[in-house]
């Protein structure tokens, strides 16, 4: 699995303002998938309900910079996935107790948690690069953010 | 099972993941939260060639969810937890039991709201 298989480059946001609240960072990032088409404009409010209700569980703000808030849900029949970027950080409640810059909003169906693994899989290993975790946070446009997943699935930041 | 290596402060078991889920989110920050109540220095190994080779396995800190997911632990994947520290047998009796009992998932809780958002 690849970044390529699961991001909606589209809704990748760049700007998140580091005062906006975890709800709030959740609705944008959802909006945003609604915007580029890959969520239903009808499930937008049940999907960010589902996700705060998995944040209420345990945040998935998992250290290093990086949260990965995610949940499933019946209305997708593939996993997608978008990125939120804030330079400065946002407040996600991180284990670590830092600032997260880089979040990977994920949706998966109900039915393929293998998916969500590897998934995760996929972005913790891509994370180990300190230059690939490091460029993503500096990353000002949806181009850059791209650019970058495209390095990562071509084997540039692992081996 | 639970073996001794030539490092007596080194002791390791092997468990198998059992929930549905796998080593997801939640289950890796249940590791992290059991790791961190003791003092011992705690690994999860991805064993590979059937278990047979430790040696330059995947491995991952068990307080970093981030290296523990970067084992994409699936059901059925074998692990070897491994510890090192005064309270080492401790903490891998808590560590079996959570992996054993499925993160308490599925089968304990399959209709819960936990269950469904893993």
């Amino acid at each position: 699995m690849k970044f390529r298989d699961f991001v909606v480059k589209d809704a990748i946001v760049t700007d998140l303002d580091p005062y906006l609240t975890k709800e709030e960072i959740i609705r944008k990032l959802c909006e945003s998938l609604v915007t580029a088409g890959a969520l239903k404009r009808e499930q937008l409010d049940d999907i960010v309900k589902a996700l705060i209700k998995r944040e209420e569980l345990g945040t998935t703000g998992i250290g290093m910079g990086v949260a990965v808030p995610h949940t499933k849900h019946p209305s997708v029949d593939r996993l997608v996935a978008t990125i939120g970027i804030s330079p400065e950080g946002v407040d996600f409640d991180a284990l670590d107790g830092e600032r997260v810059q880089s979040l990977f909003l994920l949706v998966s169906p109900t039915d393929l948690p293998g998916d969500h693994l590897r998934a995760l899989e996929y972005i913790t290993r891509q994370l180990h690069n300190s230059t690939f975790a490091r460029f993503l946070k500096q990353a000002k446009t949806i181009d850059e953010v791209w650019t970058l997943l495209e390095e990562a699935d071509n084997g540039k930041y692992t081996h | 099972m639970s073996l001794t290596s030539g490092n007596s402060a080194v002791k390791r078991r092997w468990v198998t993941i059992r929930n549905r889920a796998g080593l997801h989110t939640r289950a890796a920050t249940l590791v992290r939260e059991t790791v961190l109540k003791h003092r011992s220095r705690v690994f999860l190994i991805k064993p590979e060639n059937n278990g047979e080779c430790l040696d330059g396995a995947p491995r991952a800190d068990a307080t970093s969810v981030i290296e523990m997911l970067s084992l994409c632990a699936l059901e059925g994947t074998p692990l070897v937890l491994e510890a090192e520290g005064e309270d080492a047998d401790r903490v891998l009796d808590e560590l079996q039991n959570l992996v054993n009992c499925k993160f308490w998932e599925d089968d304990f809780a399959p209709e819960s709201e936990e269950a469904n958002h893993a």
